[in-house]
């Protein structure tokens, strides 16, 4: 029996280092990744309490790590890492150069440009230095909007200059981006860059005060995105609640939301989420006759349009 | 083997189930062939998310648990649960195992009889039997499956208690912890119900049916024994069964290896109670045999 044993242990250790040896490594450097993460996270919890040995022992894990590894596909990652964990230590210059990196090296990917920006931005904006943060988010609006980034940066500017304090700017951002919103939404047409920039645009409006336009954008898109994948339930609810809270919250207006509801349910019977909008028709001219607050729906998951 | 008076006294019977295997460590031969098809087996889902495996196994990963579980650490995730899946340890138990076993009892009995042990004569003996002992291995699965949906119901109903206080939130507290002790529970009654059936297949060369008669008529009489004598061995799984439902408690900080050890461990484990239970109801078979 001894020798059988034998005989099985060398075959499981032979296919454990053939299996080994033709790993491409891939799983390797998920582990040392993780494990990396695993210390960037405890760093995190207290950045103050952190010598700075490990601060710079992390850094050098990871510049290991994209030695080891430079071809992978997670290696770009890591630059944006490597800044994030200067910006812990309040390094500024430094965690900027860590995503200078990341775009010096890979220009060609749009994601992750916009992300190494943004942090840009954000360091700037942690030191108080805004215009060289606004100049970093520009760069996001005129280089990487295709990206979900992208998308933001516009609705970002205006949040940021009222947060300072000028409103001038805001105003200005604000004609700016729905100038862009706009572009992107022709650019590209059907993709969720369009149905993001029409969700944007209502947002912007809600910001610069023009409540009735926001709602009816978010009305519009309803019926045009009915039957689209993009027009996911959580999708549906967040729009149903945003034109119930600006219109009937703000506003006092229970017949708005009602008359875009109504006429989603005329364009669209037999739509999954008929039951749910007949519902909170339902509910608003309930409240409507008792003049009280906005309560909402409950929507399920997948709702049968044949209920 | 052992005299009358031991042989209703668990501790006792397990001993000397125990010794027999010091003594002829023959017995544990095909016990060495499970252990290596399923560390094999380990092994291959161990790899199975690194190339060249992920090339067969990515696509079905992704498709059944998410493209998430095929990198570090999540792929200890799958690697636990399918390695430990109901549906795998069933297939390789019904359709392997029941050969093994098989194997082992001829041993079993080639010893009690005196007889030279020829492994080539213990193989030849289980295989002609297969068919019979691979419905004697399907018969414990299958009951313990239906066991499961049954108290599936009861836990399906006790997810609906509300309660957060009072003696409705201590029963779906009670439910509820319990799940992974009563499965535990669940498989050693179920190999309880069918224990005699594979000794009779194989000591007595009898075919399904007679096997099962001779089954239930040696359970009519000692099943609450039986039963004891199954549970005993079982117990040892307990540590594994407490560190994999408190997982969440120390996920932190152990590393994500410990879920494949803690499933290896645990299939260590559960040939281990095999060995003990097949060995010792295969004494108790043959001293009742004997008593005859």
């Amino acid at each position: 029996m001894k020798k059988t044993i034998i005989i099985f242990l060398f075959i499981l250790l032979a296919v454990f280092a053939v299996l080994t040896f033709l790993d491409k490594g891939e799983y390797g450097m998920e582990k040392q990744l993780w494990r990396a993460q695993k210390q960037f996270e405890q760093i995190a919890r207290d950045p103050k309490a952190v010598p700075d040995q490990n601060y710079e022992g992390l850094v050098n894990q990871y510049r290991k790590i994209i030695q080891r590894f430079p071809a992978n596909g997670l290696t770009r990652k890591i630059y944006i890492k490597i800044g994030k964990i200067y910006l812990l230590k309040k390094d500024y210059v430094k965690a900027r150069a860590g995503f200078q990196e990341a775009l010096t090296r890979y220009p060609d990917d749009p994601a992750l440009c916009a992300e190494a920006l943004m942090h840009i931005g954000n360091s700037f904006e942690l030191e108080a230095k805004y215009d060289e943060a606004k100049t970093a988010y520009r760069q996001i609006i005129g280089q990487y909007a295709a990206t979900d980034i992208g998308m933001s940066m516009p609705m970002y500017l205006i949040t940021l200059n009222s947060k300072i304090g000028r409103p001038a700017d805001a105003e200005k951002a604000s004609a700016e981006a729905l100038v862009f919103y706009d572009a992107i939404a022709k650019k590209n047409p059907e993709t969720k860059y369009a149905f993001a920039s029409q969700r944007m645009s209502a947002a912007v409006h809600f910001a610069r005060g023009d409540t009735q336009k926001g709602i009816h954008l978010l009305g519009q898109m309803l019926n045009r995105y009915a039957d689209s994948e993009m027009m996911t339930p959580q999708q549906i609810v967040l729009i149903v609640k945003t034109i119930n809270t600006m219109s009937v919250a703000n506003l006092k207006d229970y017949d708005t939301p009602i008359a875009i509801y109504q006429d989603f349910l005329n364009q669209h019977p037999r739509h999954q989420y008929s039951v749910y909008l007949q519902k909170t028709i339902n509910g608003l001219k309930e409240l409507k006759e008792k003049n009280i607050g906005i309560r909402f729906q409950a929507v399920p998951q997948s709702q049968n349009a044949q209920e | 083997m052992s005299s009358e008076s031991k042989s209703k006294q668990p501790i006792a019977l397990i001993k000397t189930a125990i010794s027999t295997l010091f003594t002829h460590p023959q017995i544990l031969s095909p016990y060495a062939i499970i252990a290596f098809y399923e560390f094999l087996i380990f092994e291959l889902l161990f790899f199975a998310p690194r190339y060249p495996l992920v090339t067969f196994f990515g696509p079905i990963i992704r498709k059944l648990e998410g493209e998430v579980f095929l990198h570090y650490p999540f792929s200890y995730y799958v690697l636990a649960k399918w390695f430990q899946s109901t549906l795998l340890q069933s297939v390789i138990f019904v359709v392997l195992n029941s050969f093994f076993i098989g194997v082992s009892i001829a041993i079993i009995n080639a010893i009690n009889n005196g007889q030279p042990v020829i492994l080539k004569a213990a193989f030849k003996r289980a295989a002609a039997s297969y068919v019979h002992l691979f419905i004697g291995a399907a018969l414990p699965v299958a009951t313990m499956i239906g066991l499961s949906q049954l108290h599936e119901l009861v836990i399906n109903r006790a997810l609906v208690i509300r309660s957060t206080s009072g003696i409705y939130y201590i029963l779906k507290q009670m439910v509820l912890l319990s799940v992974p002790y009563f499965n535990l529970f669940l498989a050693v009654f179920s190999t309880a119900l069918f224990i005699y059936v594979i000794p009779g297949i194989i000591i007595d060369k009898k075919k399904i049916f007679g096997a099962l008669a001779s089954n239930f008529k040696i359970l009519w009489k000692s099943f609450g024994f039986t039963l004891l004598v199954l549970i005993l061995p079982a117990l040892i799984y307990l540590p594994v069964i407490l560190l994999q439902s408190t997982t969440s408690i120390y996920k932190d900080a152990a590393p994500p290896e410990l879920l494949g050890i803690l499933a290896i461990v645990g299939v260590i484990l559960s040939i281990v109670i095999d060995i003990i239970h097949y060995t010792t109801m295969t004494t108790y078979y043959l001293l009742k045999k004997e008593e005859k």
